[in-house]
Formats: C-alpha cells, structure tokens, sequence
C-alpha cells in the first residue's frame, strides 16, 4: 500500500467536491437562472417559500437538470466500480466492462430490444433487462471459453473477452446497417449521453447501482486477498471460483443498468479506478468507495462540458470523457513515475 | 483510444443511416468537380441512372422518366419507379450494379460518397454531382437536369409553376409577425434542424424563425434549451418507416416540455419526411406546409 492517505479527510474532501460538482452542475445550462433562485426552487418542498420563479425555471431545474445530475453520478460510480472490481479480479490493468463483453453484450441486447420492439411487459425495466441479459449472456459465453479444466485463467479470459466483445459489436453494427426502419433512437443511444434524460432512467439506474455497490463493498476483503493470487487467496480460505461468478454477476448487473439509461460511456470504468489507486492504493475497502466518489464526479463533470462547450447543441459525452480523461490520466501516471 | 474509434464509427454509422438528412462532410471536400460548373454532356442520354430520390423525381417531372434504368433504394415516388431496378441505398451504392446497367449518365449528389463517385468515373462512367442545400438549390438542379437530357423548356415551365407557388407562399403571409419556428427529426434526445439546413430555409421563406439558426447543422438540444427558447410552433417531420411510436404523442407527453408554448397551444404538427427532406420539386409543398404550420 504506497500512499496511504487518512481516510476520513479523504471521504469528506471527495464528498465536499462532489457536492460541489452537482451543485454547479443543477445551476449551469443554457438558460440562465441565478444562484437565489437555484437555491430557493431546491428548498421549496422544505421551506414552502412563495415562488418567485417561474414554472420554466423550476421544471428546468427540478425535471431536467436535477435528474440528469443525478443519473451522471449513478452511471459514473457504477463504471467506476465495476470497473475497480474487474481490474482486481483479473488483475489486469486492462479490464473494464468494455474489453469483456458486458457492455456490447448489453448494448447489442438493448439494440435488438429498440429495433424490434420486443417487450418483456416490464414497461421501463424493458430496455435494462434486455441489457442485463444480453451482458449476462455474453460474460457467460466468454466465461466458458475461456475456461481450462475447472480454472479460468485470467489471460485466456481478456482473449476471449476482446474477441467476443468485438463480435457483439459487429453484431449490434449488423443490426443497424441491415434494419429497414427508424434507427434514430438506437444511433442516439449508441453515442452515449444524458440528453432528454428524466426522473424515470434514475428510478430504472438507481437500485442496481446502488445494491451492486453496497455488494461489492462487502466484498473488499476477499478481494484483497485475490490481489495476491487466487492460489494464495485458496489458501487463505476463499471460495475463488464462486467469488469470481459473484463478482462477474454483480459488475454485470450494474453496468448493464449504466448502459441501459446512458448507452454505453466508454473510459470512465478503465481510467477512474487507476487514477484512484495511484492515490489510495489498493486495499480495496477504500479503493471501491473512493471509485465510486471519483466515478460520480468524473461523469458529473463530463456531462456539464458536453451540454455547455457547443451549446446550444450536445457533444457525445464518450468525446469528453475520453478527451479529458485520457490526457489527464497520463499525467498522472507520469508523474508518479516521475516520483519513483 | 478506443472510445474515440468507437465515436468515429458511430459517427460514420450516423452519416451513413441517416443520409437523406444529413449533408455530406465531404461536400466542399476535394475529389469532387464544382457541381456549378456545366460539363460535357453527352450528346444524348438514353440510359440515365439516379442515385438521390430528389434527382429521380426531378427527371419524372420533367416527363424524361423513361430514360431512368436505374435508382437508389430510397427513390419511390412517383410510384412508378419502384419497376427499376436499384442500385443500392445512397450511402451503399453497388459500383458494379451501375455498371452493369450500362447508363450514359449517372446523377449523384453532394450527399453521396465521394468515393463511389469517383469509383464510378474511374469505370469510365459521366456522373453529374447535384448540390442540394436550399431550395435556390432545386431551381438551379431543374435548370441543369433540363439542359442535361434535352428538355429546357420543360425545366423553365416546371421552375416557373415552382417560383409562382414560392411567391405565394410569400405573398399569403408577408407583413405578419413571424413565428418562432423548432424543426424536429427525432425527440429522445431531441435532434432538431440549426441553420444550413433545408428545413432551415424552408421555416425562412414561409416567414417563421428558426429558434436554433444560431447552431449549425442538425444537433442534439437539452429539453432544457427547448424550454429556454420556447418554440411557438414545433414541426415534426413523419417518416414512413418509423417503427417506434408518434414522436408527436411524445413530445406532448414530456412533462419537461410542458411549459414551452407550442405544446402548451398545440401548435405541434406533422409533416411528410419524403417531401421535406428531399430537395426535389416536391419541396414546394414542403414549403406549403411549412406555411400552413407556422401561420395556422
């Protein structure tokens, strides 16, 4: 564990800037609306002040900039930690939900849901089941070719992973080139981003999120003790094999809900964890909370860069979180290297 | 990165799905001649191939229809060019379709691949490139393809019945306080028309305002600058083959957007895709329409 850091003034400076970060992002948007009256529409169900605003004001900061907040921070905290999750369990710097198939696993079932219509009478759980299953589905695939004996060896699974995910995603590029109909919807979708987002995507992201991060916290020590090698965590009493299905089960179930409400975001699951261990280091009972602190503002900010930049239109957000994710991470890491 | 390549394709994805909308990036590119300039026509034209439904209907109203033995997928009006034989979608044009088609001339557009294209001149095929962006556009198409297959006086009668119509339009609603205009393609996110965009021109010249000519192209807008710029009429344009529900329905059910004053009046109307996208001469009944919505 290299920098140690105490851990309560690191919880508390995370959790001052991410209010921070989702204060602004309520009070900046096209429209100008100031500061009091911010503050007042946020405060109106408590203080049942008189308004002074107008309906405009308050469906633009209640309906659509407030859920739009809160969708990024749940979108961005569950890439972030299922991707923290996933580096772990294979110990592979490279793993994130893209490389192993969940998300163009997902991404391909929500795209045959969309383009279809196919229902499963689940109203707005639909689109996310679709996701789940195809992203379940897939990992399952990826997991059974890459199984040697009763083992699943870490390499063997990133191939099959790569060469899986590539074909799902040759299979979602199918779909669209082939469909007679209107591919509006799925093309949107597939750029990724909270634009038209509303209180119903945060319903649909907010209880797997939030379960499949509480499960992966509980989860922090055994997954300590797989960082020293699965033999070694056998050792040490772990059930490996079934910890691993766990795992895989959980990052599935939450990134399959980011991917449903946002369309796949890349960057925000490989980088965020890697940038919170150069930090924190590896013990992952802080790791997981801070990725998910680190998750939500990262995303957070991303979307108030991709509405404000070439307003009144939207940049992709996957423009965004790559552009400046990506220099920025490499700072980082040279840098660390530097002090070495 | 990785998710850049994944952005590039969609982007490409994106041109290419929606080609009847979206203006070729390589419009005023290299590799393409300056679709102004008047070339060598051959001396006559007895086997014609359209790859844009807005040329293919531009020929038929000039009564040259016959010549035609080739079309783009999209072409289907009038109905009677849905007997030849097509070539491919505008953005998946088979080269060697066209070949084999043996044409005299082929009509492209700005909107087609530059590539195809050039691969088809490469084949030792005449191809004509058509700019269309406005509806001056169209005119000057009509013009063109009048002098190309031998026909210019029936090109000056159509563009004169056209411009009468134009006039019109203009006529009925000058002097009136114009309205303030949203175009809408697709509503989730919402992706609407900016300025350089025929539908752009077609809300300026039935005497609306474009509530987004300060953006360029087709954009995706936040719900949120829809209700800041308050839209007092919302045109949706219907295609044939959406699968996915009334947009019109949608809009007037968003509950963010109840407070902009086109879906508070209902001023919210439908118009055909095929004749507003397509810059043919069915675009003055685009523009009619237009008028019609933005001063009902």
């Amino acid at each position: 564990m290299s920098a140690r850091i105490a851990r309560v003034p690191l919880y508390g400076a995370l959790a001052a800037v991410l209010a921070i970060c989702a204060f602004l992002s309520i009070c900046i948007g096209e429209s100008y609306i100031g500061l009091r009256t911010v503050i007042a529409i946020l405060l109106h169900p408590l203080l049942q002040q008189d308004p002074f605003w107008s309906s405009a004001d308050e469906t633009i900061v209640l309906l659509i900039r407030l859920p739009r907040m809160l969708l990024a921070a749940l979108v961005g905290s569950g890439l972030a930690v299922s991707g923290a999750v996933l580096q772990s369990l294979f110990r592979n710097p490279m793993a994130d939900p893209f490389i192993l198939g969940i998300s163009s696993g997902a991404a391909f079932g929500a795209a045959a849901v969309m383009m279809h219509g196919i229902s499963f009478g689940l109203g707005l759980f639909n689109l996310p089941f679709a996701a789940f299953l195809c992203g379940a589905a897939t990992i399952l695939l990826v997991y059974q070719l890459a199984r040697v004996g009763r083992r699943v060896p870490t390499y063997t699974l990133l191939l099959s992973g790569i060469a899986v995910s590539a074909f799902m995603s040759a299979c979602t590029s199918f779909l669209l080139f082939t469909s007679q109909g209107e591919f509006n919807q799925i093309i949107f979708w597939m750029m990724g981003g909270f634009a038209g987002r509303t209180w119903d995507h945060v319903l649909v992201a907010l209880p797997f999120t939030v379960f499949g991060g509480l499960a992966f916290f509980t989860l922090s020590r055994p997954l300590n003790a797989l960082m020293f090698g699965e033999e070694s965590a056998l050792y040490l009493g772990i059930q490996v094999e079934r910890l691993k299905k766990v795992l895989l089960a959980g990052t599935v179930i939450v990134t399959g809900a980011a991917v449903a409400v946002s369309g796949p975001i890349g960057f925000v699951g490989l980088i965020t964890p890697h940038v919170v261990r150069l930090f924190v280091g590896p013990d992952h009972r802080v790791l997981l909370p801070v990725s998910i602190l680190t998750g939500a503002i990262f995303l957070i900010v991303a979307d108030m860069v991709s509405r404000t930049l070439i307003a009144p239109a939207e940049l992709p957000i996957g423009v965004v979180t790559a552009l400046c994710g990506a220099p920025f991470f490499l700072f980082l890491l040279k840098r660390k290297r530097g002090e070495a | 990165m990785r998710v850049l390549l994944i952005a590039c394709l969609i982007l490409t994805l994106c041109v290419a799905g929606c080609t009847d909308l979206q203006k070729n990036p390589m419009a005023d590119g290299a590799g393409l001649e300056n679709p102004d300039a008047p070339g060598q026509t051959p001396a006559s034209v007895a086997r014609l191939v359209t790859l844009a439904p807005g040329e293919t209907e531009i020929v038929c109203a000039l009564g040259m229809g016959d010549l035609l033995v080739g079309r783009s997928d999209y072409c289907n009006y009038p109905p009677s060019v849905t007997d030849i034989p097509s070539v491919g979608g505008p953005k998946t044009v088979s080269i060697e379709r066209v070949i084999r088609l043996e044409p005299d001339l082929v009509f492209a557009t700005t909107i087609t691949d530059a590539a195809t294209a050039e691969g088809l001149r490469a084949a030792g095929l005449e191809v004509r490139i058509f700019r269309l962006e406005t509806l001056e556009d169209v005119y000057r198409n009509i013009e063109d393809v009048g002098e190309l297959l031998g026909c210019p006086g029936n090109a000056s009668s159509l563009i004169e019945g056209l411009r009468e119509r134009e006039t019109a339009v203009q006529a009925a609603t000058y002097g009136r306080e114009p309205p303030r205009a949203m175009y809408v393609l697709w509503d989730d996110p919402l992706y609407v028309a900016g300025s350089d965009t025929l539908q752009d021109d077609l809300i300026k010249r039935a005497g609306g305002i474009n509530v987004f000519e300060d953006a360029e192209g087709y954009i995706v807008v936040s719900d949120e600058a829809v209700v800041n710029r308050g839209p007092e009429v919302i045109i949706i344009c219907e295609a044939h083959t959406a699968g996915t529900g009334d947009i019109r329905e949608r809009l007037l059910g968003k509950q963010t957007l109840s407070d902009v004053p086109a879906l508070r009046t209902m001023r919210i109307y439908t118009v055909d895709a095929d004749t507003v996208n397509r810059p043919g001469p069915r675009l003055i009944d685009a523009l009619e329409a237009f008028s019609a919505c933005l001063h009902a």
